[in-house]
């Protein structure tokens, strides 16, 4: 009863009390692996493309971490780690990012927080961003198209869909219909993600 | 201009047939597959006969080389080639991406940056052959990113490497294709 109480609790939380913060030291790679485990083997699977065992994949915090090249953000609540943004660039220009939000906060703002945070960085401004979304994952897909620079659908796989935001000087123009109306209502985020990148 | 006569040294070895070991890829997740190779139980590429490079450890995300330099890697002015270092630097990092792929899903490099540390000669490898460390750093729905290390039985660093990868995933409807 006690534990059904404190979750319900967790699950109700906003994500105006979150706090975002840049991976960077041995401090951040505790809270990520604590992240980790507060994720399903479901999640993590969304997050890879394949299946993932948390426990028996000795690599996976170095694949939470992400490249040295890149940067990666936490999203904490109270001090808990419940969501992680990864960006990873590559020589050509562009940059995949990749979304992961513990289960229990999903659907709770906690992506959208994580993506708006990380796109806001000028550095990507001239990059190619990637996102990949499995086409049930509607709660990313809906956020995609509600950042503040909606991302375009530019690819399609087998169960996966590829979107990309372009570049701030090549940014396609709105459709003749005019921009996309604002969502009925603001959607709570994403969760269940991710995307993955 | 008289030319010095070259005391001939000789090098033969043998491959199979590698149409057969890319059937034999295709048909398995990319761990298990390496597994295979690692034990023996498939045939070693032709690059790796070719080289005396040898996959020695795969796991989800991580794999091993190892390699002994020998004369037949020098290039003309007496250590190994920087192309042998770039080699078994690709091998490592695509092997570990490939680890986390399942079946029917492949990848080819986009690029490698390698970062040349100390020269290779054959006394490199007196104590013990060269390990080739790659790891996964990023796993995505269309890229990946990994990293490899070529160190010396003495864990000294001879160089590091860089590279992304696209991943190719078949396309609907064809066998192999991914639906999990």
């Amino acid at each position: 009863m006690t534990a059904t109480l404190a979750g319900r609790a967790a699950a109700t939380r906003s994500a105006a009390a979150l706090t975002i913060i840049e991976v960077s030291g041995c401090a951040e790679r505790g809270l990520v692996a604590r992240l980790a485990a507060r994720c399903s083997p479901a999640s993590l699977a969304a997050r890879f493309f394949r299946p993932v065992s948390g426990a028996a994949d000795r690599n996976l915090l170095t694949l939470l971490l992400g490249p040295a090249s890149g940067r990666a953000f936490l999203a904490l609540d109270a001090g808990r780690p419940v969501g992680l943004v990864n960006l990873a660039p590559s020589d050509a220009g562009e940059v995949e990012v990749a979304l992961l939000v513990a289960d229990r906060w999903q659907h709770r703002g906690v992506g959208r927080a994580l993506l708006e945070h990380a796109l806001a960085d000028p550095r990507w401004a001239a990059e190619t961003v990637h996102v990949t979304v499995r086409p049930e994952n509607t709660a990313v897909l809906a956020l995609l198209h509600t950042l503040p620079r909606a991302m375009h659908l530019v690819d399609t796989a087998p169960g996966e869909l590829y979107f990309e935001l372009c570049p701030s000087a090549v940014e396609p123009r709105p459709s003749a219909g005019g921009p996309r109306p604002p969502a009925e209502e603001p959607r709570p985020a994403a969760g269940e993600l991710l995307l993955a990148g | 201009m008289t030319l010095r006569t070259v005391v001939a040294r000789e090098r033969e070895y043998d491959w199979g047939d590698p149409a057969e070991l890319a059937r034999e890829a295709a048909g398995r997740d990319g761990l298990s597959f390496l597994l295979a190779l690692a034990s023996g139980e498939v045939p070693a590429p032709p690059f790796a006969r070719t080289t005396g490079s040898r996959l020695v450890e795969a796991e989800a995300g991580r794999v091993v080389f190892e390699f002994q330099p020998a004369e037949y890697h020098y290039n003309p002015i007496g250590a190994v080639h920087g192309g042998m270092f770039a080699t078994l630097l690709d091998s490592a990092a695509g092997c570990a991406v490939h680890s986390l792929l399942p079946a029917g899903v492949g990848y080819t490099s986009l690029d490698l940056t390698v970062k040349f540390v100390h020269a290779i000669t054959v006394e490199s490898g007196a104590s013990g052959p060269l390990r080739c460390v790659g790891t996964v750093t990023h796993l995505g729905g269309r890229t990946a990113l990994a990293q490899a290390e070529l160190r010396g039985p003495d864990g000294l660093l001879y160089a590091t490497a860089v590279s992304s990868m696209l991943i190719l995933r078949p396309p609907a409807g064809t066998a192999g294709a991914v639906t999990e």
